[in-house]
This record gives C-alpha cells, sequence and structure tokens, in this order.
C-alpha cells in the first residue's frame, strides 16, 4: 500500500446508537437461521423424504427462533432509524427496510403453513415453496443492501459483488425449484379442506395475503429499477405507495388474526363462531369509536382502529375463555390459573402473546399513518410555538466541542401542555468534523399516548438567536417497542421445551393415544 | 323597502366584523409558512440524494430545493405547477407518489391484479377440494367426532390429574 493511515475514521456517525448494536447481529442470526429449515427441506428433497413432515418438525424451533430474530432485528432497526435519522418516524418504506420484511412476511407464512402439514398433512408443496421464497428474498435482501442497484437512505456497505451475486440467486432458486418438481407427485396431500369455515381454509387465506403483501412489496421496491430497465425513465416509488397498497392488506390479516384461533379444524359451526365473536366484535366497535373520536381521524383511521381493538378483545376472550375454565375446574386464584394455563399450552398461548405484539407494533404503524401532526417554526428567543396540545418555548442555544472531536449545537426547550410546563427538551445538532457527517438528535418527550419529538434543523449562525425546529406529535408509537419486548417473551414461552418424548410433544392427533399427544394449535 | 333594508344589511353587517377579521389575520403567520413548503416538499423526493423525502433532507441543496418552493409560493405558484416543474428539470424519480399512467401505472396495477389471481386460485383450490373430493369414510376413524373446545377441556382435564 502506498499510503497507510495512522488511524481509521470510527464507525460511522450515524451507527452510533444502541440499537446498532444490536441490530446487526440478530439480523444475521434471522437472515442465516432460515437456512437451517431451507437446507432440511432440500435434504428432504434430495433423499426423497419431503413427503415425511420430519424436516418440518425438527427445524420447528430454529425456525422460530430465525423468525424471532429477524423481528427483533426490524424493531432495533426502527427505533435506530426513528433516534437518529431525523426524519420523525420509525418506517421509511426505504427499499432496504422493505428487502428486511420481505422474508419476515414469507417466514411468518412459512411458520403457519407448516401447522397444517402437521396436523393434517397438507400444503406439502406449497410449505416448500415458501421456504425456498423465504431463503431467496434473504439473498435478495443482502443483494439490494450490499449492492446498491436500489436507491437507498440506508446503503452503508455497497461492493462490486453485484453481477455474482445476482447470479448466485438465480441459480439457487431455479436449482430449488427444480428439486421441488422432481419430487412433486410424491407430495400428495393426506386429506382435504373440507369446508370454507375451517382452520385449513383461513390459513389459506392468511397465506395468500402474506404472499400478495410480499408481491406488493417486492413489486414496489424494484419498479424503479424495472422503469429504469425498460422505459430508462427513474422513478420513485414512496411511502403513499405501499400505505394504500399493503395498508389493506395488513388489516384483513390482522382480521383474521383475530377470528383464526376461533375455527376449527375441518369444519366449524357458524353458529358457535359467531356466538364466540359476538362479545370482542360488540366491544370493538363501542370502543374504536370512542377512541376513534379522540383523535378526531378520517373514516378509515375507525376503521384501523377496530380492527386493532376487534383482533386484541378477540385474543383477550380467548384468555378468559381458558382461565375461567380453570377457575372453575380447579378452583385456582387468577394469576396462578393465567400461569399454569400458559404453561401446559405454551405453543398455543405464546402464539397469542405474539399476535397481542403484532398488534401493538400495528398501533404505532395506525398512529404514523392516520394520527401524526407536524409543524415547523422559527423561534426568537422566549417565542412559543403551538402543535396539538402542547407549547413549545424556546429559551436559547448552546455551542460547544465534544471530546470525540464533534461540534454540537443544542437548543433548549420547554415544553407546555395546558399553561403548565412538563418538561425540558434538548434537541442537538452533532456535527462529526473527520467524517463530515452532521447527526440530528431528536428532544422527545415520550408517552404510552403519544411522543413530542422535537428537531432542531437551523439556527442563526451569528449570536445564536432564532432557530428553526420541526415538531411531531407520533400517537401510539411506543407501543411498538413494547411490542417488540411482548413479541420476544410471546416466542421465549411458544419455544420453550417442555420435556416428555417426542410423541408427547408431537402436533398432530392420535385417537388410539389422544391425551397426551393433542396440542391445541395457535 | 324590505330590498333596502336587506341590501342596507349587506352592505353593514359584514364591516362589523371586518376588525376581527384583520386582527385574525395580523395574528397569523405570514404565507407561505414553513408548514406551507414543507407540505408539497413532503410530496417530492431530493433529486440527488439516496431515497430522501425533500422535507426532510439535511443538504444544503435541499435546503435551495425548499427556499425555491417558497420563492414560487410567494410568486403565487399553486402546488401542482410547482410539482410538474420539478419533474420537468429532474425527472420523474422526485415524486414521491408515483404517477398513475402509462408505463407507471403497473406498478399500481400488477398488486390488485396479484390480489384477485390469489384470492380466485384459493377459491378454485378450496371449491375443487370442497365440492369434488367428499371425506373418505375411514378419516373419521382418524379423529373422533370431539370439536376443539371439547378435546381442549379434556386434555386440561387430563394433565390437571397427571
Amino acid at each position: 500500500m502506498a499510503y497507510v493511515p495512522q488511524d481509521g475514521q470510527g464507525l460511522n456517525p450515524l451507527l452510533r446508537h444502541f440499537g446498532m448494536i444490536g441490530h446487526p447481529p440478530t439480523t444475521y442470526l434471522g437472515f442465516t437461521g432460515f437456512v437451517i429449515p431451507y437446507a432440511f427441506a432440500m435434504a428432504a428433497l434430495i433423499t426423497g423424504k419431503a413427503n415425511e413432515d420430519e424436516w418440518i418438525r425438527t427445524t420447528r424451533r430454529w425456525t422460530l427462533l430465525a423468525w424471532v430474530f429477524l423481528s427483533i432485528g426490524l424493531v432495533l432497526g426502527g427505533r435506530w432509524a426513528y433516534d437518529v435519522l431525523g426524519w420523525g418516524g420509525f418506517w421509511g418504506w426505504d427499499p432496504v427496510e422493505n428487502a428486511m420484511l420481505l422474508p419476515w412476511l414469507t417466514g411468518t407464512a412459512f411458520l403457519h403453513s407448516v401447522m397444517i402439514q402437521e396436523k393434517r398433512g397438507m400444503l406439502k408443496v406449497w410449505n416448500i415453496i415458501l421456504i425456498i421464497l423465504t431463503y431467496s428474498l434473504i439473498l435478495f435482501g443482502t443483494f439490494i443492501t450490499r449492492t446498491g442497484v436500489v436507491s437507498s437512505v440506508h446503503s452503508f456497505a455497497k461492493s462490486a459483488l453485484g453481477p455474482a451475486f445476482f447470479a448466485f440467486i438465480g441459480l439457487t432458486f431455479i436449482s430449488s425449484l427444480s428439486l421441488l418438481f422432481s419430487q412433486w407427485r410424491s407430495l400428495k396431500a393426506e386429506h382435504e379442506v373440507e369446508s370454507f369455515f375451517s382452520r385449513e381454509a383461513a390459513f389459506l387465506l392468511q397465506n395468500m395475503l402474506f404472499i400478495a403483501i410480499t408481491f406488493a412489496m417486492f413489486w414496489g421496491t424494484v419498479f424503479p429499477m424495472i422503469s429504469e430497465l425498460i422505459t430508462g425513465t427513474k422513478i420513485t416509488v414512496g411511502p403513499p405507495f405501499f400505505k394504500h397498497v399493503v395498508g389493506p392488506l395488513f388489516g384483513v390479516l390482522i382480521v383474521l388474526m383475530a377470528i383464526a384461533p376461533f375455527f376449527a379444524w375441518r369444519k366449524q359451526s357458524g353458529v358457535r363462531l359467531v356466538r364466540n365473536l359476538l362479545v370482542p366484535l360488540i366491544l370493538s366497535l363501542v370502543v374504536s369509536l370512542g377512541w376513534g373520536s379522540l383523535y378526531r381521524g378520517l373514516p378509515a383511521s375507525y376503521l384501523a382502529l377496530w380492527v386493532v381493538t376487534f383482533a386484541f378483545l378477540a385474543i383477550l376472550y380467548e384468555f378468559i375463555r381458558g382461565i375461567r375454565a380453570r377457575v372453575r375446574a380447579r378452583g385456582e386464584k387468577l394469576p396462578i390459573a393465567l400461569l399454569r394455563l400458559m404453561g401446559r399450552n405454551r405453543r398455543r398461548y405464546g402464539g397469542y402473546l405474539v399476535h397481542l405484539a403484532v398488534i401493538m407494533i400495528s398501533l404505532g404503524f395506525i398512529g404514523d399513518t392516520f394520527f401524526k401532526l407536524e409543524t415547523q417554526g422559527t423561534l426568537a428567543i422566549g417565542e412559543r410555538i403551538e402543535i396539538g396540545e402542547y407549547e413549545l418555548q424556546f429559551n436559547g442555544l448552546r455551542q460547544f466541542s465534544g471530546s470525540d472531536g464533534r461540534e454540537v449545537l443544542v437548543a433548549s426547550i420547554s415544553l407546555f401542555k395546558g399553561g403548565q410546563i412538563i418538561r425540558n427538551l434538548n434537541p442537538r445538532r452533532d456535527y462529526f468534523v473527520a467524517q463530515q457527517q452532521p447527526v440530528t438528535i431528536p428532544g422527545v418527550h415520550s408517552t404510552l399516548g403519544e411522543d413530542v419529538y422535537v428537531l432542531l434543523v437551523g439556527w442563526e449562525d451569528i449570536g445564536l438567536g432564532a432557530s428553526t425546529f420541526k415538531i411531531f406529535i407520533n400517537p401510539l408509537v411506543n407501543w411498538t417497542w413494547i411490542g417488540g419486548l411482548i413479541l420476544i417473551l410471546g416466542m421465549m414461552i411458544a419455544t420453550w421445551p417442555s420435556g416428555g418424548s417426542a410423541a408427547e410433544r408431537s402436533y398432530r392427533l392420535r385417537p388410539q393415544n389422544l391425551v397426551p399427544s393433542f396440542e391445541p394449535g395457535d | 323597502m324590505n330590498i333596502r333594508i336587506l341590501l342596507m344589511c349587506t352592505l353593514i353587517i359584514p364591516t362589523l366584523f371586518a376588525p376581527s377579521a384583520v386582527h385574525a389575520q395580523e395574528g397569523e403567520e405570514k404565507f407561505p409558512t414553513d408548514n406551507d413548503v414543507n407540505a408539497i416538499a413532503g410530496k417530492l423526493y431530493c433529486p440527488v440524494c439516496p431515497n430522501t423525502p425533500l422535507d426532510v433532507c439535511e443538504t444544503k441543496a435541499c435546503q435551495d430545493w425548499r427556499a425555491q418552493i417558497k420563492q414560487q409560493l410567494e410568486d403565487g405558484w399553486t402546488e401542482d405547477q410547482i410539482i410538474d416543474y420539478f419533474v420537468l428539470q429532474y425527472g420523474e424519480r422526485v415524486l414521491a407518489n408515483p404517477k398513475r399512467e402509462g408505463f407507471t401505472s403497473l406498478v399500481w396495477v400488477l398488486p390488485v391484479i396479484a390480489v384477485v389471481l390469489g384470492m380466485t386460485v384459493i377459491w378454485r383450490v378450496i371449491k375443487g377440494w370442497w365440492g369434488f373430493k367428499k371425506p373418505s369414510g375411514s378419516e373419521s376413524n382418524i379423529e373422533p367426532g370431539f370439536d376443539e373446545e371439547s378435546l381442549a377441556r379434556i386434555e386440561r382435564e387430563l394433565d390437571e390429574m397427571r
């Protein structure tokens, strides 16, 4: 080398955040973890054993582990974007963000779909297609991030791997499908869907919705590339497309998530279904009307709030039914009944907790889509600006040099609500001289209901007088982070080893040995 | 007579409210405000930065483009005129919301077609299974006629007896 620098510039200042300690390894574990079910599926195809369920049973916990790490990676990435990128949100529908969500979507569909194969011996081909898709999308996500073929705000590491990587993805995809086609005839379903009102049909619909969302997001992500390739015109597919196309599909998926556990395998009595869901349905209508009127949002926002309220109440109702049965039968106290209920049906109730977590995360998206408030203004010292129920007063700007070579500007803001001061906020702008990289750090007042999120976006260089602030009210955003924690807890419960023999842990009904083998699906 | 009174009222009544109207205007910020600029900038992407909306972009170039939008608003340009200007200058890639015409309309249309196709496939698959292949008699021997609730209850009770 002609020149060897004494020292590097250090980590990119934008990546110096607690979320970035966890985001890369968890994402990596999530991506690589899905290699295990994929490899077992391919091995089962090669050895002609894909018709058996062994590859699914063997890899179930690995799949769940990969899924939960990918989920943690997504939530940590969202938190990092919220704290560092300075645009007041946690999900920008950027290609790299989408590329990470795509395998999560197909992986989630796979997690649910394998239950039908375990329980009913159906969807054998479909499950292999789903794991091939998941693995291919993991490769695609890495391809998008590492090659920079699509313009992204998250392109931190570009390389010249592009063509070779693309060939590898194509080769993997085509050879996997070829293997599947070679074994197609042996993968016959052992049973058939007997009714539209059955858990199998609900799972099929859910799978279709996951694939539809995956396709829409994939299409929106790669379309700029296709447009440039075919017409020579560069275009951007921004958040409005994804919110309009993907949002309603997610809404239907959440409703299905709420009602699917109430469906029985094979056939569900319509009367019993209505009877079970009537209470959550009526309560959710009342609650969402009241809740929606607090925000006075668009009609669609009422619908969105109803969807999550209904799903939440339906899951809560399932817990209440289980606890009530234990209290009545065993005379247990409520907390004991809850613990034993979850302890004895870990897979089912752990799954319900994960569903609750998904509802919480959805709340963050609903708040961002429908109820977000935003304003910007330039304030002289002592001046105030209003947003929602809050008033913010600018008290002054301070400048100093940090020990690590950054120039720091910190504003002092007093936050008022109802004429009373709540707290002081200090939005700041750190400029890392060596890297020539500014980082905007928001001043945030967080509650369960909303965040007041203040960014310092401009200032007078001389005298540090008037400064410009961008202020957001981000309703319900903190439920996203809480949802992330509940998701981990739910998955830990669902995957915790329960002991006993393999036959006892088996998911399939065995009439001759019904008692130990039955484990209701989630 | 009545017409005269009506005419007088229409002339006098607005003048009673005029001072408050003026006061209200004085209390408001001068057009265009930062929010007016951001409302338009939010519909545009920075033409040179990697996938960054213009209203939140921190580069000097984006600050200049926002200043340009402010100037255009001061000059009386409409939102559509400003957006058209940016598209003309920098191409379609500045639009956050892709156009619904020509080749670009495919981005909107294909997901809808995919959903409709998916629903049709599911419908046909279930209907095919349901309508033409009745469950075999032996299957009733595989799973007894308990519903899931009963099975769950039996399992719970037996679990408790262990």
